[in-house]
């Protein structure tokens, strides 16, 4: 459901408006196009990565946002992802590599909340928030997975998002030219203390003839950094680092990412 | 005394990418060395006393316990840090992560090993071919680490120019290069030890990053690319340009050329010398070294172009009228810039 200011917009574009969830086929494209030009967190994640030893798991690796950065490192990567056309993508991406760091990557389909690959890993990342994807059962099966592939001394890296203290507002949008997405506006609709935001992607191209006018939405838990650190630590883990991640929504998130280790 | 804060810039970034400071020569003062930075600052009293730190060498050190230094916080020896000097940030990036960072600011690019030397051929590669420039190398705000290594030689890399001591007193030019000797070396002898190292190599220099990647792929990897120079002078013009707020430039001998009819022709520019690039309704001669850009028509840029890549009026005369040819040949030589290969040789 789409609600707040998007709500307006998607109400002035009539029967043009063409809705769709932001994880299906289409939805992907544009996903995707929005994740190439947001290099957020990865300056945070890299730094967190780049000192452990062993190869890397990338969980929720959607279409390589963090998997191409995380290939530079010159170590193998195991990039793990359930949804089947950001699966395609992903390969798609990967042809664009060169041949050696492309011949490092080990693509998985499947279910990070339940896998088994075999394998040990030195960094075990779950970037841009998609810890929130995941309910509380998700989530525990998520950690036993991690503790099975982490190798000794490897660290579990997962980023997440808050609101900040000073922030009361529920909805925020900021414009966009995305070289691959086009003109877009994003609403985010996140009440403070709600455990759930909306995000709601506009195009802004809107063709000539009065033709369809593309918007896609999705609602998603969100996990405030306190309240998975808690849980994190019920689970077993300890907090090593806490990096503090420039949002694109500016003053109005607190975004952070954890290093973590298992401790039991 | 410390230097002024331009002075401090023009110093660092000497240092890290091995080219002088400036239009200005080191002038340390004898075998000194123009710029050293320090990891120890307890090393600068026996630096100064064997003469590897001159009176007019800009010391860079860690703490203020050596008179006259500069201090900075950080380090410029890990990729993901940064190198801090009063309210200046210097972003540290390794070559193969830095298309997916954000510029922050100031950011010094260096090849750490084999990963980066490969990302930075395969960029050179497709810049040559398809005249796609890689975003981030040519942001205002970057700089390329040890050009010297990467075929860009000026003449003017080794111990007199910069040195990296590091907390043990092992001394290099570079933070990833070969040692030349340690806290208690002569400057005669590091810089003996510099051409005893380059001697044998085919492409010097083979010290700065002589710890980072093998020399033989070193080597062979510049070797199977001559231009490699010219690429990465094209990245300095283009950074200019972009700072400028010029953008959608074309880099002549990068994918194409002004002019078309000159696309197939052997290239006889000279590796260091002036670069021809141009935008939808400007031409620009770029004399990199000298660090000064000329704007242009189009037409005369085409003339400036038919020089630089002919060698020689009488080589291009099929391709424009020899006086035009020489006109702009004159103009530019009246400028310090020579576009002809003759006139260089």
């Amino acid at each position: 459901m789409i609600v707040g200011r998007a709500a307006d917009h998607v109400a002035a574009l009539g029967s043009r408006a063409v809705v769709r969830d932001l994880y299906d086929e289409s939805g992907s494209r544009v996903y995707h196009a929005l994740a190439a030009s947001d290099r957020f967190e990865i300056r945070e994640l890299l730094r967190v990565v780049r000192p452990l030893d062993g190869p890397i798991l990338d969980l929720a690796a959607g279409a390589g946002r963090l998997t191409v950065p995380l290939l530079a490192l010159a170590r193998p990567v195991t990039a793990l992802e359930l949804s089947p056309p950001m699966v395609r993508l992903l390969e798609q991406e990967l042809q664009r590599l060169p041949a050696a760091r492309r011949e490092r990557c080990r693509v998985v389909e499947g279910d990070m909340s339940r896998f088994d690959l075999g394998e040990r890993y030195g960094a075990v990342v779950l970037g841009t928030s998609s810890i929130s994807l995941l309910d509380g059962d998700g989530r525990a099966g998520l950690y036993d997975c991690v503790k099975a592939h982490l190798a000794p001394a490897g660290r579990f890296v997962v980023s997440t998002i808050g609101l900040a203290e000073q922030d009361d507002g529920v909805d925020a949008e900021i414009a966009l030219d995305s070289p691959a997405a086009g003109g877009i506006r994003i609403y985010e609709h996140w009440p403070p203390g709600a455990t759930a935001r909306t995000v709601t992607i506009v195009s802004l191209a809107e063709p000539d003839d009065g033709g369809p006018v593309g918007v896609w939405t999705t609602t998603i838990g969100v996990l405030d950094p306190d309240a998975l650190g808690e849980e994190l630590a019920r689970a077993g883990f300890a907090i090593v680092r806490r990096l503090p991640v420039p949002s694109p929504f500016g003053g109005r998130h607190a975004d952070v990412v954890l290093e973590l280790e298992v401790v039991a | 005394m410390t230097p002024d804060r331009a002075t401090i810039k023009r110093h660092l970034m000497s240092w890290a990418a091995g080219t002088p400071p400036g239009p200005v020569s080191a002038a340390a003062g004898g075998d000194a060395s123009a710029t050293v930075l320090v990891e120890s600052s307890e090393h600068v009293a026996e630096l100064r006393a064997t003469g590897v730190i001159g009176p007019q060498t800009v010391v860079f050190a860690p703490d203020d316990r050596a008179e006259g230094s500069v201090v900075y916080e950080g380090t410029a020896t890990e990729p993901g840090q940064e190198l801090v000097i009063g309210d200046f940030y210097l972003q540290i990036q390794d070559y193969a992560t830095s298309p997916y960072m954000t510029v922050l600011g100031p950011t010094l690019v260096r090849i750490f090993g084999g990963e980066d030397f490969s990302a930075l051929l395969h960029d050179a590669d497709v810049a040559r071919e398809d005249g796609a420039f890689a975003d981030f190398a040519t942001a205002p705000a970057v700089q390329l680490a040890d050009l010297p290594a990467l075929g860009l030689r000026a003449g003017s890399d080794g111990p007199r120019l910069r040195l990296y001591v590091d907390a043990e007193g092992t001394m290099s030019t570079s933070t990833s290069g070969l040692a030349l000797g340690s806290v208690g070396t002569a400057p005669r002898d590091l810089a003996a030890r510099w051409d005893e190292l380059n001697e044998p190599s085919a492409a010097p220099c083979a010290v700065c990053l002589g710890d980072a990647i093998p020399d033989a792929d070193r080597v062979d990897a510049l070797a199977a690319r001559p231009w490699l120079a010219r690429y990465l002078l094209a990245l300095d013009a283009l950074r200019d340009l972009h700072a400028r707020g010029i953008g959608s430039v074309h880099v002549s001998g990068f994918g194409g050329r002004l002019d078309e009819r000159i696309a197939e022709r052997p290239a006889r520019e000279v590796p260091l010398g002036p670069l021809l690039l141009w935008s939808e309704d400007t031409a620009y001669v770029r004399a990199a070294l000298a660090g000064r850009t000329f704007e242009l028509p189009p037409d005369v840029g085409r003339l400036a172009e038919a020089l630089l890549v002919c060698g020689s009026v009488a080589e291009a005369h099929d391709l424009a009228d020899a006086g035009e040819l020489q006109r702009v040949a004159t103009m530019f030589s009246k400028q310090g810039v020579e576009l002809v290969a003759e006139a260089v040789a």
